[in-house]
């Protein structure tokens, strides 16, 4: 079930409506059978192992946690939790290898023996990825080393930690929530309340833009040069990559957003996904904005454990590798996601070496770095950083990403732009001009959120008058941009 | 409570938008939809009303119909209810809306497609788009499909499709919308109303356009969807209830179309037994046509349409026995005259109809034009000119004048005045008769309304007589 699709706006409103109505004990029972529909609509057999992996890593907490207060001796039980710790690991890790990455290692097998001249006519399973897979299961892994390492407690409530695992509104796309966070507040079901209802509506409101209004133009343009990448060339190709940053961050922070604000309807505080990435002044700020959860996970449970940047250089840049490696598989099963992550990877690194050099040059030229325009070239330099590194995520194969990236180079057509030929690119003058708003205001929305302004309570001090034009123009826009909509989410990918 | 109260009520507010473009959707079709919409609300207009004029033939059916039966050629009382897409499970719903608000026909001409005895592919594009049922008749469809599990209406999300249908959500509609832009459709729409007025119903594949084959298309299966059966049944028994004779045509296909012989075993079995149930009913097969009598593989053209109901006319006269010509069926016969660029089907569309030709020649042609139709089958019963001042007008070719019924031929006048070929009605003002150098000109009149329909030229060329203005 799509978040926007007619589907969901009918669930949602029922499933809101009956969690209210509920009595407190049904409250929690009747969120995990609504979480379970929503998961089944997609396909109801796959429900299977969103329950094993609830199984796996609820029955993990709990062993975990009887080996804590038990009196056995303790290398033994550090031995023993450890053991249920890598169990519950390899388990979830073997469904998620298994659906996910099956195809792409026997890919690479084959073309590894076929450096050696042996070759191997492997056939490609015929297995269907289980959509949220990544999510879940990163966040049921979560869940158990922070039960391991004495975080949190484990959940005895088989059923509050089922709903932990698979509510309904992060789900399939995240946010990976934590168990410190979302199972705390499952604890006590939420109650009505007028203000979280209509900020969480608002929120909605806003993703549905992100998605409907932004993501889904930007897509029809991408799609069309880079779905034909050998018959555009210059700022055809970088207004389509420049226009899929834009796509991919709206899609996915649209979904975040609506994810927050059901969430919120609700009664429940999700965490923030993103933080205005494209603002970021280095790559280090943009994985401290983007995709948060993911990030954050990454860095508590893979990055710090591999060392961080305890050691040696060399040690912290190996760690920093792995980790955006392992970033890259875990968004795919493809070389370009893996090339994305080491780009990625590679950025940080070179950051990290070029930073004493940079902070030296600025002192001997006396260079002010607090200034808009050293901010804005700070800016823009990470942006086309990031923006080289999603043509390698867009393209089909890596191949495909250094052509478009050499065909961009050759910027001879910037006549295009002048002589109507950019409207040529999938989006008729009408769509660009409603593009052009929806980037206008998000751009506006994210100057000052960058400020400090809360949007939301800022826009609710408005005056009525202007609160209704924007609520509306929001609305008119979705409501005319569903004639090239309907496009899935590109997150449930992962 | 209060505070949900305020929520709802502010929810609405902030939702107006919607509620202003669904109202929209609602209230103004004809602004915006597309395709065969206007024809969809028109058939759902002339069924759920009262009619001042009574019809004692309708056609139901799918395109095929639509194209083949033509009102005008058949008689003044016949109606061509068929739209096109459709199947006997809209059929049976168009009858019934039918019968609801008007006295029972004496007779139904029943015809589809094979492909919609076995598929409904306009359900939801065409029926549920334009709101052509009303939802008793919706929901009755998808219980039925349900109970026969008919996957061609219920298809992935045939539910929330149904509903977006049914609340007229922009989901459905807003392609059309921004396509149509503000109200930039309701002049077509409105148009293509008043022509099916005109046409008594028949829309599709109007005009002259001919059918290029690309091979041959050999049909070998025949077979009716168990819901469509049950359906065409349903038609059956309410025209049994009604007492309407009810004749079920195959038909005619163009020149490069066969049929194995399990094709037919399998047809005969079907009616055959259809028949057993309801031996009231008739069941024709109609032999292939030429392929220029068809605008595509299946659907005839006007000229195709014509000589169909033309056989038609001669095989059912006890059916189509109401001969008087209503003003709609004459301006329709006009407006396909006017649109014929063929000597031999002018003279078809006139063909015992109230209706004079007269025809000036001034060609090389050597064998005359009445050797020149009949080699297209037209026999030209009435050819005359008895002027008396015929020697005036030799100078300008020679006359003939074609009777259509045989009814009218002489209250016209053909004389010369100042040098110039001079055509007067009687009753009516002069009009000069432009007769071009090396050229067949021929004016047709429509003697019930004492008018001319049009004047054509034609020069003659290897191919024939082709059409000159």
């Amino acid at each position: 079930m799509l978040f926007n699709s007619l589907e969901f706006l009918i669930f949602f409103p029922v499933v809101v409506l009956a969690y209210f109505v509920f009595p407190t004990k049904l409250k929690n029972i009747w969120l995990l059978i609504a979480s379970y529909y929503f998961y089944m609509c997609w396909n109801a057999k796959y429900v299977l192992l969103l329950l094993f992996s609830t199984v796996i890593t609820y029955f993990g907490g709990v062993l975990l946690e009887w080996l804590k207060h038990t009196s056995i001796q303790e290398r033994k039980k550090a031995v023993c939790e450890k053991a249920v710790l890598v169990s519950s690991v390899i388990l979830n890790l073997a469904v998620l290898f298994y659906f996910k990455y099956t195809n792409f290692g026997l890919k690479m097998m084959g073309s590894l023996l076929a450096l050696f001249h042996i070759r191997l006519q492997i056939p490609a399973f015929d297995i269907l990825l289980p959509v949220g897979i990544s999510f879940y299961t990163f966040q049921a892994l979560g869940y158990t080393i922070d039960v391991y390492r004495d975080d949190i407690y484990a959940e005895k409530n088989f059923l509050k930690y089922a709903l932990f695992v698979s509510f309904f509104p992060q789900l399939v796309a995240g946010p990976i929530e934590r168990s410190k966070n979302l199972l705390k507040q499952l604890a006590v079901p939420g109650k009505f309340s007028y203000s979280s209802v209509r900020s969480g509506l608002l929120l909605m409101l806003w993703g549905y833009f992100l998605k409907v209004v932004i993501s889904d133009r930007c897509a029809v343009l991408v799609n069309t040069v880079y779905g034909n990448y050998n018959t555009y060339q210059g700022f055809q190709l970088i207004l389509a990559s420049v226009l899929f940053a834009f796509q991919i961050y709206c899609d996915f922070m649209g979904y975040s957003v609506i994810a927050k604000g059901a969430a919120e309807v609700l009664g429940y505080k999700l965490m923030d996904n993103f933080s205005r990435p494209y603002l970021a002044g280095s790559i280090r700020e943009f994985w401290r904005r983007w995709h948060i959860s993911l990030s954050t996970w990454l860095r508590d449970y893979l990055y710090i454990p591999l060392g961080g940047s305890r050691g040696s250089r060399l040690k912290k840049y190996r760690n920093l590798m792995a980790t955006f490696f392992v970033s890259g598989l875990w968004h795919g099963a493809d070389m370009t996601f893996v090339v994305w992550g080491g780009i990625h990877g590679l950025y940080q690194i070179l950051e990290d070496v070029a930073e004493p050099v940079v902070k030296r040059l600025c002192k001997i030229f006396h260079a002010n770095t607090e200034t808009f325009s050293w901010k804005l070239f700070g800016i823009l330099g990470n942006f086309i950083l990031v923006d080289v590194a999603w043509v390698f995520f867009r393209a089909d194969t890596v191949h495909a990403a250094l052509q478009i990236l050499s065909r961009s180079a050759e910027v001879s057509n910037i006549g295009l732009l002048l002589n109507g030929g950019l409207y040529q690119l999938g989006l008729n003058e009408r769509n660009m001009m409603i593009l052009f708003v929806g980037l206008l205001a998000l751009l506006i929305s994210g100057l000052m959120a960058e400020k400090g302004i809360n949007v939301l309570e800022w826009l609710s001090e408005q005056n009525i008058v202007f609160r209704y034009i924007l609520y509306w123009g929001a609305i008119v826009l979705i409501i005319f941009s569903l004639d090239i909509t309907g496009q899935e989410f590109i997150y449930f990918q992962f | 409570m209060k505070q949900i109260v305020k929520l709802i009520i502010k929810c609405s507010c902030v939702m107006l938008p919607l509620w202003v473009v669904c109202m929209y959707i609602r209230s103004h079709p004809l602004a915006f939809m597309d395709s065969e919409a206007p024809y969809y609300l028109w058939n759902k207009i002339k069924t759920n009303t009262a009619n001042e004029q009574s019809y004692d033939v309708l056609i139901l059916g799918d395109s095929v119909a639509n194209a083949a039966y033509m009102p005008e050629a058949l008689s003044g009382t016949t109606l061509n209810l068929a739209l096109g897409g459709t199947t006997p499970v809209e059929n049976y719903y168009t009858l019934q809306d039918w019968l609801a608000h008007n006295p029972a026909p004496k007779a139904c001409y029943i015809s589809f497609q094979d492909s919609h005895l076995q598929r409904a592919d306009c359900f939801w594009v065409r029926s549920m788009y334009s709101h052509r049922y009303n939802l008793g008749q919706n929901l009755e469809m998808l219980k039925n499909a349900m109970n026969y599990k008919d996957a061609s209406i219920l298809t992935e999300h045939y539910i929330l499709d149904f509903i977006s249908y049914e609340l007229f959500l922009p989901n459905k509609y807003i392609i059309s919308f921004m396509n149509a832009g503000f109200n930039q459709r309701y002049q077509g729409n409105r148009s293509a109303q008043q022509a099916d007025d005109l046409y008594g119903g028949r829309y599709i594949a109007r005009g002259l356009n001919e059918y290029v084959p690309s091979g041959e298309i050999v049909n070998e299966k025949f077979y009716v969807n168990p819901l469509f059966d049950s359906y065409y049944r349903k038609i059956l028994e309410l025209c049994r209830e009604n007492r309407i004779q009810v004749y079920i045509v195959k038909l005619p296909l163009p020149a490069n179309t066969s049929f194995t012989e399990e094709y037919e075993e399998d047809f005969r079995r079907y009616y055959e037994e259809l028949q057993k149930e309801y031996p009231y009913i008739g069941v024709d097969w109609f032999p292939a046509y030429p392929n220029q009598y068809f605008s595509d593989g299946a659907h005839m053209n006007t000229r195709g349409a014509l000589s169909f109901s033309a056989e038609l006319k001669d095989m059912y006269p006890e059916v189509f026995n109401n001969t008087d010509m209503t003003p709609n069926q004459s301006t329709a016969i006009n407006e396909e005259i006017k649109a014929e660029n063929k000597i031999e089907w002018i003279i078809k569309c006139i063909d015992e109809r109230p209706y004079t030709v007269v025809i000036c020649d001034n060609t090389e042609y050597p064998q005359g034009i009445n050797n020149y139709l009949s080699q297209s089958g037209v026999w030209i019963s009435n050819v005359l000119i008895s002027q008396d001042n015929r020697k005036e007008l030799n100078e300008f070719g020679d006359f003939y004048c074609v009777s259509g019924d045989g009814s009218c031929t002489a209250d016209y006048t053909i004389f010369e005045e100042e040098g110039r070929l001079m055509f007067q009605l009687q009753g009516q003002d002069a009009e000069l008769w432009d007769v071009a150098e090396n050229t067949l000109e021929l004016i047709v009149i429509d003697n019930n309304n004492r008018s001319i329909v049009c004047e054509k030229k034609f020069r003659y060329a290897d191919a024939g007589f082709v059409i000159s203005n």
